[in-house]
């Protein structure tokens, strides 16, 4: 399958993107952006989508009795306030499909088969809201300019736009940077939006060296000297510390998604580990850390710095670690269990967040492709791979569960 | 990918089993009972090395594009073999190059299945000095299966855990709760002509009681709540599966085991 750069909360710039902002600079680094679509305005669905046989999937175990739903998805959805936002590739268009965790398709949305950003975050009152990328005509001989729109979560009611993006997404959440001459290297300041009007929220070059590192559910995420701080759509400052030790406060970078259900992040800079902060309040729960995730469950924090995995109680006493031979690429972690890849081996490793035991959660007499959750609703919804396609074990129980053959 | 044998095992619920909340407590469990912990059946290795290194992250610092998983992979549990001199509910040399635990109950009848048609096989291994099998009861359908490993471990005090651990697998099939009474017990170690007050004493000792539980928690923690469970060679696996698959895997860990 043809691997578009569509991805939730990445900077798009830096892989090789810039050609799908305005004022391309030169030669376009990827591919000529696809014609916008004739109907990017949501359509509401309300339906459930597909259900999946229960011998069409091998699931971890405890996920088994409940019912799967095929939303078509072909890359890993996005999630916040229940509700999984992902999309399909088609023939001319990308169709993004927002799936409710009972596994009803509340609504879908097309773009250009190009590539755009998505994001999931917060806008007035605090509604869930998504943010589509889209294209525009140029009003003279040009590229096409990228817009922003966005509407709420679970309605698809419009809500603001379609902005002016100020360049491709540049770090997690509503934050973007035009492109420079070098297409492939930094770009130039970063600009934060806030979710609830569309409009500029901060500006880099207003920071004085401050460095505008993410936007997560409506707090805005910067270092202003030594210091790491957020704040919130007015402007005011929700929490100030002191970057972690070993953080450069001009490298200093968010890594990987923010988990939306706990706000934890790992802040880190290109040469040292991270730092686990809960955006929240801006408390340290962990160092050395490359990654971190939660499983509501048992309420245990699971961190990955290279081949070490930990467990880590509320207080931040360590539960339980786990040593592995290769480093880890932690996917998520829900209904007491972590999941992780063994890059170099293939290999899922599964570890109870209870003990930090390896376990093997899948039926071991059926074959076939794995389904590897990765990503989990705060109620254990989860989204799971199957090699390209995306399924969602959604929060309802399969009646016929005790009568399956 | 081949098909996995099917394994063979008889499923326990316990508290605190792996469970989705909202769902039927009879579903949770019958779903957690096929969750053996960390035991299971290995799939096929994966032989291709997936490109790209462990944790990399591309220059804007997101994780690499993660390949697929194609199987789950197994713990190294090497550091549960006991290899200790003073074993009584052991066989096979301290040093054997290849160590098999054996997690059992004795109201288990796949395990009594195993140990039939199964453990004679292992045994060969076992007379070759190449392997060391390591009974663990853990006991999961409660006092009568305890009361029988006690009962095996005060045979192994008198040299006899392996006739004794025969019949009460006699045949391939287990015995009643009422055959393993106490005075039931005694009177099998009297077939085999061990000394019945003794026997008796012993089975009701303290030291005895300790080991067993000592034993019995070992498998609980390691979730080997499914029985047979086994682990060979550092990996374990689950079921009473068909000869060949443990005669391969001891003949694989006998090759890594060499180098």
């Amino acid at each position: 399958m043809r691997r578009r750069c569509v991805l939730a909360a990445l900077p798009l710039g830096l892989l090789g993107l810039s050609a799908c902002g305005p004022e391309g600079g030169g030669e376009p680094a990827g591919p000529a952006p696809a014609p916008p679509v004739d109907h990017p305005e949501p359509v509401q669905l309300g339906e459930l989508a597909e259900v999946v046989e229960h011998t069409e999937v091998r699931l971890p175990l405890e996920m088994t009795p409940m019912v799967v739903v095929d939303p078509g998805w072909s890359a890993a959805p996005v999630q916040l306030d229940d509700i999984f936002l992902g999309y399909r590739e088609e023939e001319t268009h990308l169709r993004f499909l927002a799936v409710d965790q009972d596994g009803t398709v509340l609504w879908r949305a097309d773009r250009p088969l190009t590539c755009t950003g998505y994001v999931l975050t917060r806008g007035a009152q605090k509604a869930p809201i998504a943010v589509l990328a889209d294209l525009a005509a140029p009003e003279q001989d040009g590229p096409w300019a990228m817009t922003l729109t966005a509407y709420h979560l679970r309605t698809a009611e419009l809500l603001w736009g379609p902005v002016a993006a100020p360049g491709p997404q540049a770090a997690v959440g509503l934050v973007y940077a035009p492109p420079t001459a070098q297409a492939m290297g930094e770009r130039g300041p970063r600009t934060a939006l806030s979710g609830v009007t569309g409009e500029v929220l901060l500006d880099e070059e207003q920071l004085a060296g401050g460095r505008i590192l993410g936007e997560h559910l409506g707090a805005l995420v910067r270092t202003e000297g030594s210091e790491l701080l957020a704040s919130g759509a007015d402007g005011e400052v929700l929490w100030r510390s002191p970057l972690p030790a070993g953080i450069e406060a001009g490298r200093a970078r968010l890594l990987g998604t923010v988990d939306p259900t706990t706000s934890f992040a790992v802040i880190g800079d290109q040469d040292s580990p991270g730092a686990v902060i809960d955006l929240a309040d801006g408390r340290v729960l962990a160092e050395e850390a490359n990654a971190v995730a939660r499983d509501h469950v048992l309420e245990i924090t699971v961190v990955v710095s290279g081949t070490t995995v930990r467990g880590l109680e509320d207080d931040g006493t360590e539960k339980w670690t786990h040593e592995d031979p290769e480093p880890l690429q932690l996917l998520c972690a829900g209904e007491r269990l972590a999941y992780a890849v063994r890059p170099e081996e293939g290999t899922l490793v599964v570890l109870d967040t209870n003990h930090g035991l390896m376990v093997q959660p899948y039926d071991v007499d059926r074959t076939g492709p794995l389904a590897v959750p990765q990503v989990f609703s705060a109620d254990t919804a989860a989204a799971v791979r199957i090699e390209e396609q995306y399924f969602l074990v959604t929060t309802e129980f399969d009646e016929n569960f005790g009568r399956r053959e | 990918m081949a098909r996995a044998p099917r394994s063979d095992t008889t499923p326990a619920s316990r508290d605190g089993v792996l469970r989705r909340w909202g769902i039927p407590v009879g579903i949770g469990v019958a779903t957690a009972a096929l969750i053996a912990g960390v035991f299971w059946v290995q799939q096929e290795p994966a032989t291709t090395p997936v490109q790209g290194g462990g944790g990399s992250a591309t220059s804007s610092g997101q994780p690499a594009a993660i390949e697929h998983p194609r199987s789950v992979a197994a713990p190294d549990l090497s550091s549960q073999e006991g290899r200790d001199p003073d074993d009584l509910l052991a066989e096979g040399p301290v040093d054997a190059p290849v160590v098999l635990i054996v997690f059992s109950d004795y109201q288990c009848p796949f395990c009594a299945k195993w140990s039939h048609e199964t453990l004679p096989a292992m045994r060969e291994y076992v007379e070759r000095g190449e392997l060391r099998i390591e009974y663990r009861d853990v006991n999961i359908y409660g006092e009568d299966s305890e009361r029988a490993a006690r009962a095996s471990l005060a045979a192994a005090m008198q040299g006899h855990h392996a006739q004794y651990h025969a019949l009460l697998f006699e045949d391939g099939e287990i015995r009643s709760g009422q055959e393993l009474s106490e005075e039931s017990l005694v009177e099998l170690a009297g077939q085999l002509g061990l000394d019945t007050e003794q026997f008796a004493a012993d089975m009701n000792s303290e030291q005895v009681a300790q080991t067993i539980a000592e034993n019995a928690q070992q498998g609980i923690d390691l979730g080997a709540m499914s029985t047979p469970a086994f682990i060979i060679g550092g990996t374990p696996t689950a079921g009473a599966q068909p000869t060949e698959v443990f005669t391969e895997r001891v003949d694989q860990a006998l090759a890594e085991s060499e180098g």
